[in-house]
């Protein structure tokens, strides 16, 4: 190894070279192949359990492509209307306490009149005669070599918040969770969405992306306000304290949906698509992205192996 | 656009075998342990799994902006290591550039590279470490789509603010 007796006189080069040397890594990639797999067959699994929720999120949309955590903030979120979409950071450890914190159902009672989630395989025929009327980026903008289209029925779901749901719970978990306030005991939440189409690319090199378009959700409440349920929401153990202010920071919460991205792995930004405002979310490696807007009553998203910068082009050919 | 440039050939097992170590070493370089270089590693391998992997130019590029990304999600861990780093320097040593080659301890230096990769404008910490990863100014111009014969002058400026970020981080 080269001795300088002055390390000033190194080379800005070969000084980065020299920090920079790594160490010789000895891995087995057969066994990393194998756990590969396994961690593979075992998100199918997990996203299987959750087809409700990700064809909820289908109209939330990028939460459950960008996300599969099954949090409680996403569950907390789906009882938006969303006429504009907005970043909700949330990191890892943001993450692991959401992961502590009750569940939906520990609240209260839910039950699904309509699951979205009985998505099916269609001819693009068969989504016009459903009274759905798609619209699609020209083909020189898709270059796909094939097209599968998918129809998603519209989903109804209701939720009441209950005490005697928290007071068992607390009995059960022996945890004391904040007071639920008069006029939350007893509201009755129902969410509507859909129905939607899905149209799938995919391209001979391997890229492939969706384009998702969704009769956008309504919620409505038979007594507390939405700031009212978002505030006792919040106020749950395990809520973090960052996450907590970025949703009572919102300028508009009653139309402002906030989408979970994960700090350390995707990133956000708002831009323009056809006069509305759309979330662009990319993750870190420029490999993929996801566009996300509404135009009148419609939710768009576009998603993807692509980059953001495709992923525009195909959602200003969609407008 | 990096995710047209996709291998035509071989399943996505074979890719995978091939390229694995690669991909963790490249990792380790960014975060100096190799349970984190295999997580970020399966985590790359996770996005095209079932499909045809891309070039492995372009898995190195993948690597190095998760790697990084998961950098900047431990700020605190790093500046605790960095604290101790420096509260065990010799104390004549404090206003010294740093001498890589007297670094003997492969900690430290991991310490002081991690500490000033976060530093860096993500772009010139992508260029140093696909260069010293292996790739030429071709591949560089290639794979970061810059002009070719902008390569030098911006390795350079980012080796420049390397330098200088170490320094930084190893000056009490």
């Amino acid at each position: 190894m080269p001795q300088f007796d002055d390390p000033t006189s190194l080379g800005d080069g070969a000084f980065a070279e020299a920090m920079l040397q790594s160490d010789d890594v000895r891995v087995d990639a057969s066994r990393a192949y194998r756990a590969l797999v396994t961690r593979s067959q075992m998100r199918r699994q997990s996203t299987r359990r959750f087809a409700f929720f990700a064809a909820v999120a289908a109209s939330l949309l990028i939460a459950c492509a960008m996300l599969p955590v099954g949090s409680y903030a996403q569950q907390f979120l789906a009882i938006f209307e969303p006429r504009e979409f907005v970043p909700l950071y949330i990191s890892g450890s943001d993450r692991h306490a959401l992961a502590g914190a009750p569940k939906l159902q520990d609240l209260g009672t839910g039950r699904v009149l309509a699951a979205m989630s009985r998505v099916r395989k269609v001819s693009v025929g068969a989504i016009a005669a459903a009274g759905f009327d798609p619209r699609v980026p020209p083909a020189a903008l898709t270059s796909a070599s094939a097209i599968t289209y998918y129809f998603l029925p519209a989903g109804h779901a209701e939720f009441t918040f209950q005490r005697s749901r928290v007071a068992a719970y607390e009995r059960h978990s022996q945890r004391s969770l904040p007071a639920m306030p008069e006029n939350v005991n007893g509201t009755l939440v129902r969410v509507t969405s859909g129905p939607g189409a899905i149209i799938e690319y995919k391209r001979a090199n391997g890229q492939q992306f969706s384009i998702i378009e969704l009769r956008a959700p309504s919620v409505t409440s038979s007594g507390a306000s939405m700031a009212t349920i978002e505030k006792y929401l919040t106020s749950m153990p395990g809520v973090p304290l960052d996450v907590s202010h970025q949703l009572s920071n919102l300028a508009n919460p009653a139309s402002m949906l906030p989408v979970p991205i994960q700090a350390d792995k995707n990133t956000a930004r708002t831009e323009t698509i056809g006069g509305a405002k759309a979330l662009v979310i990319g993750d870190q490696t420029g490999l993929g992205s996801a566009l996300v807007w509404r135009s009148n009553d419609v939710v768009y998203v576009v998603a993807g192996s692509i980059a953001v910068s495709e992923a525009k082009a195909l959602a200003n050919g969609i407008e | 656009m990096i995710a047209a440039t996709v291998a035509q050939t071989g399943t996505f097992e074979d890719g995978f075998l091939r390229q694995y170590a690669d991909v963790v070493r490249c990792a380790y370089r960014v975060l100096g342990d190799r349970v984190d270089a295999e997580d970020v590693a399966q985590d790359v391998f996770m996005r095209f799994i079932g499909r045809r992997l891309p070039e492995p130019s372009v898995m190195r590029l993948a690597t190095v902006r998760m790697a990084l990304n998961a950098l900047r999600s431990r700020k605190r861990r790093l500046a605790r290591e960095l604290a101790e780093y420096r509260s065990a320097l010799p104390s004549a040593s404090d206003s010294r550039s740093i001498d890589p080659f007297a670094i003997v301890d492969a900690q430290s230096r991991t310490v002081l590279v991690r500490a000033a990769l976060v530093q860096l404008r993500p772009r010139d910490a992508e260029l140093l470490l696909l260069r010293y990863s292996g790739a030429d100014y071709r591949d560089l111009a290639q794979t970061l789509h810059i002009d070719g014969a902008q390569v030098g002058m911006r390795l350079a400026r980012a080796e420049r603010a390397f330098r200088k970020e170490i320094d930084r981080a190893a000056i009490r």
